[in-house]
């Protein structure tokens, strides 16, 4: 896995890429809650994720959840292919806002 | 499909974060040769990749530092993996996901296994130790789940 993280009016965009699974998503979980421990929203590009597990899953709900309580933007845009087969059998494809 | 299969024989692999690309890399090998489109691969690799993670994550309360066994053949389009390990044994019964209506960030694996797969059989193995794990799926239409 590998990121980018842009501020960009007012939120955070964070671009991952490549395999987000249980080996990535300790390091994406302090990534996400850092960034919104800072009160900014985050959009994050799901473009180019080659795979994704329900580990990333995981991050990704602990910090809409975060998101949510602390009224920050939270949304997903981008999502791969291989991101949405899991987003849509997680039936989490109706729950996050995506751009 | 004819009835043709490349089986995996005594594929093994250190439970460790750092196999799991590695199995999706060799799953998805034996899957392409197997004539397996794109789609219905991406899902059964999903499926794998969840069980292989649950036992590093969870097996012998997440200590477990031996390897996790895989072995995968498909005869008359109908897809048999088996996915073993030597961890102390598992009460099958705590082995539950949580409710998918519940927004929540984990137990999210099984339910994605129990989605893909036709069937998800857990062995009550009592001569050898550890777990074994066989599940199925009709493969019909290559590229349809």
């Amino acid at each position: 896995m590998k990121y980018k993280l842009v501020e960009d009016n007012g939120f955070s965009k964070l671009e991952l890429s490549g395999d987000i699974d249980l080996h990535y998503s300790p390091d994406l979980r302090k990534l996400v809650l850092s960034v919104l421990d800072r009160n900014v929203g985050l959009v994050i590009d799901l473009f180019d994720v080659d795979y994704l597990d329900s580990s990333g899953v995981a991050c990704f709900v602990e910090a809409y959840q975060v998101a949510k309580k602390k009224k920050l933007k939270f949304s997903m845009t981008k999502i791969s292919e291989s991101a949405m087969q899991v987003f849509k059998l997680a039936r989490l494809d109706q729950v996050f806002p995506i751009e | 499909m004819e009835n043709k299969s490349e089986k995996i024989i005594c594929s093994s692999y250190k439970s460790s974060s750092c196999s799991l690309k590695s199995i999706r890399d060799d799953f998805k090998h034996f899957l392409n040769v197997n004539d397996i489109g794109d789609v219905n691969a991406g899902y059964i690799i999903i499926a794998v990749n969840e069980i292989c993670m649950n036992i590093i994550q969870h097996a012998d309360g997440g200590h477990y530092h031996g390897n996790i066994y895989i072995e995968a053949e498909i005869t008359n389009d109908l897809l048999t993996i088996t996915i073993e390990d030597e961890a102390g044994r598992v009460d099958i019964n705590n082995l539950k996901g949580r409710d998918i209506d519940k927004l929540e960030p984990g137990g999210l694996g099984l339910h994605l296994v129990n989605d893909v797969m036709d069937t998800v059989i857990y062995s009550d193995n009592k001569i050898n130790p550890g777990n074994s794990l066989t599940m199925t799926k009709k493969i019909e239409n290559h590229d349809e789940v």
